[in-house]
């Protein structure tokens, strides 16, 4: 069976009418898109849609435009299979879209972090001190001579590292200029981004701190999956360090193609890229020419993807159901009650949800609202039994809801917990 | 007419630095751009003439030269 890694890209994503045919033809992804509106108090389908090439290019539209964009079709994804890869890796922005689809950061929070991040960096990008610039046809030491050439060490900075021959670059406007004339001169091809801040570089120090404290009062939540992160090019797993990488993110470079070694080290040999249109799979390719890469917002990768999978019964027997995950919940968690009579019932609740599970695998899993909501409060109620800490029971909560796609319609229960 | 042909050219070169390009010239033929390009002189192109480029205005046809270009605004900016 082939092991995934999903891939969220970042900015060059954006188009105006991405995300569309996911709007309409996915419940789940039409919610998601009202949900970014609801909480950022912006028409974000309007926006994506109908919006002008200026206006979703604006910084902190694009950021928003992206993260739910991608989370639409992620989100689509598990409507259709719901099996979490054994990474997930996002480019810049999208390492924010990459850690919603692990679990860790709630959308809803996700799109304050972005508004936040958003705001301090138009305060830098009022300033006009620099810009960021895409370099092809180069290569590493070509641009650190270049760098030196152009005595621009300390005000020009390499931003993303995409892949042996992409690179991202940021800096103070007028040393980039030189740097960007160095390279076209090595007949490097040389793309300036006017509008875009120069991220990823030192340029962001003063951003920091805010930033820092702003993230540490968000409330991080257990790994369904690690994600390789750009700051370190290494797996992320745990809530805690997520503040600290958010905000190196800013001032470091995007450890991008060395990533793909990692992914490749680890045994993965798939990369679904859950974004409207091919953008990173080239990277990837280029780094790891071994990998098979589906972009999940194309159709016919979608087609090809659907038939890799329908041949393969491992994935079939992984893909989560109602059921089978309050059962997996119920085992997995430990007993801290001493009462052998209350933990009966405890007994009770799984063997009832069995027989539920039991029944319904002659039709494909199929459970009926009314079904899916008996089966959650009676899980919450044999967990109770168990004496589970509250946070605990939020948490498996949580992982049922994600994993199931269903936390729109059970958001009221996870409120109540 | 010709304010816009100066302040697109102006533009352009900061792409073309190596290049003096012609008016009617094909910018994609020449092969040094890619799609990021093509999104900057959007962007350019609505903020520096306060036109609005609908999607069905993004057409490789209206970006192709110097004078495609200029037209395009002219047509958006009456």
């Amino acid at each position: 069976m082939d092991k995934f890694a999903f891939i969220f890209p970042g900015q060059g994503t954006q188009f105006t009418q991405m995300g569309k045919s996911f709007y309409e033809q996915y419940p789940i992804a039409k919610q998601t898109f009202e949900e970014a509106s609801d909480v950022s108090g912006m028409d974000v389908a309007d926006l994506c849609f109908n919006g002008s090439v200026s206006s979703i290019n604006e910084f902190n539209n694009m950021q928003l435009a992206i993260l739910t964009t991608e989370l639409a079709i992620f989100r689509s994804y598990m409507d259709d299979y719901g099996v979490y890869p054994q990474f997930a890796i996002g480019h810049s922005i999208g390492e924010y879209a990459a850690l919603v689809s692990a679990g860790a950061i709630t959308f809803a929070d996700a799109i304050q972090i972005m508004e936040k991040r958003g705001d301090l960096i138009n305060d830098i990008l009022q300033k006009d001190m620099g810009h960021m610039t895409i370099v092809e046809k180069t290569n590493h030491e070509m641009i650190e001579n270049s760098i030196q050439e152009a005595n621009a060490q300390g005000s020009v900075f390499i931003a993303c590292f995409n892949s042996n021959s992409q690179y991202a670059i940021s800096g103070l406007h007028d040393k980039l200029d030189l740097v960007e004339q160095r390279l076209l001169d090595k007949e490097a091809v040389v793309s300036p981004l006017f509008s875009s801040p120069p991220i990823h570089s030192p340029i962001m120090n003063e951003a920091c701190m805010e930033y820092l404290e702003f993230l540490e009062d968000i409330e991080f939540h257990p790994f369904q999956f690690p994600i390789i992160s750009n700051y370190t090019g290494a797996p992320l797993s745990d809530p805690k360090k997520i503040a600290k990488s958010l905000t190196y993110h800013l001032t470091h470079p995007v450890l991008f193609a060395s990533s793909m070694d990692v992914l490749h080290r680890y045994g993965v040999t798939s990369t679904i890229e859950m974004s409207p249109k091919l953008l990173l799979s080239e990277f990837i390719k280029e780094n790891v020419p071994s990998m098979k890469t589906y972009c999940y917002g194309l159709f016919q990768d979608k087609q090809r993807l659907d038939q890799v999978v329908s041949n393969d019964t491992n994935f079939e027997k992984d893909m989560p159901n109602f059921a089978g995950r309050c059962l997996s919940i119920l085992v997995s968690t430990e007993n801290n009650n001493d009462n052998q009579e209350q933990y009966k019932q405890v007994i009770q609740i799984y063997e009832h949800i069995k027989e539920k599970y039991n029944t319904a695998s002659q039709e494909g899993h199929r459970y009926a609202d009314e079904l899916q909501s008996e089966m959650l409060n009676k899980l919450i109620q044999a967990l109770q039994i168990k004496k589970l800490e509250p946070a605990q029971i939020r948490e498996c909560v949580k992982r049922l809801l994600d994993e199931t796609n269903s936390f729109y319609r059970f958001a009221n229960v996870l409120q109540a917990l | 007419m010709e304010t816009t042909n100066v302040k697109v050219k102006q533009f352009l070169s900061k792409f073309f630095r190596k290049h003096e390009l012609q008016d009617d010239e094909d910018i994609f033929s020449l092969g040094f751009v890619n799609s990021l390009f093509a999104m900057q002189l959007v962007m350019f192109l609505e903020k520096e003439f306060g036109i609005k480029v609908d999607n069905k205005d993004l057409d490789m046809s209206n970006f192709k030269s110097i004078n495609a270009i200029c037209e395009l605004v002219d047509r958006k900016a009456s």
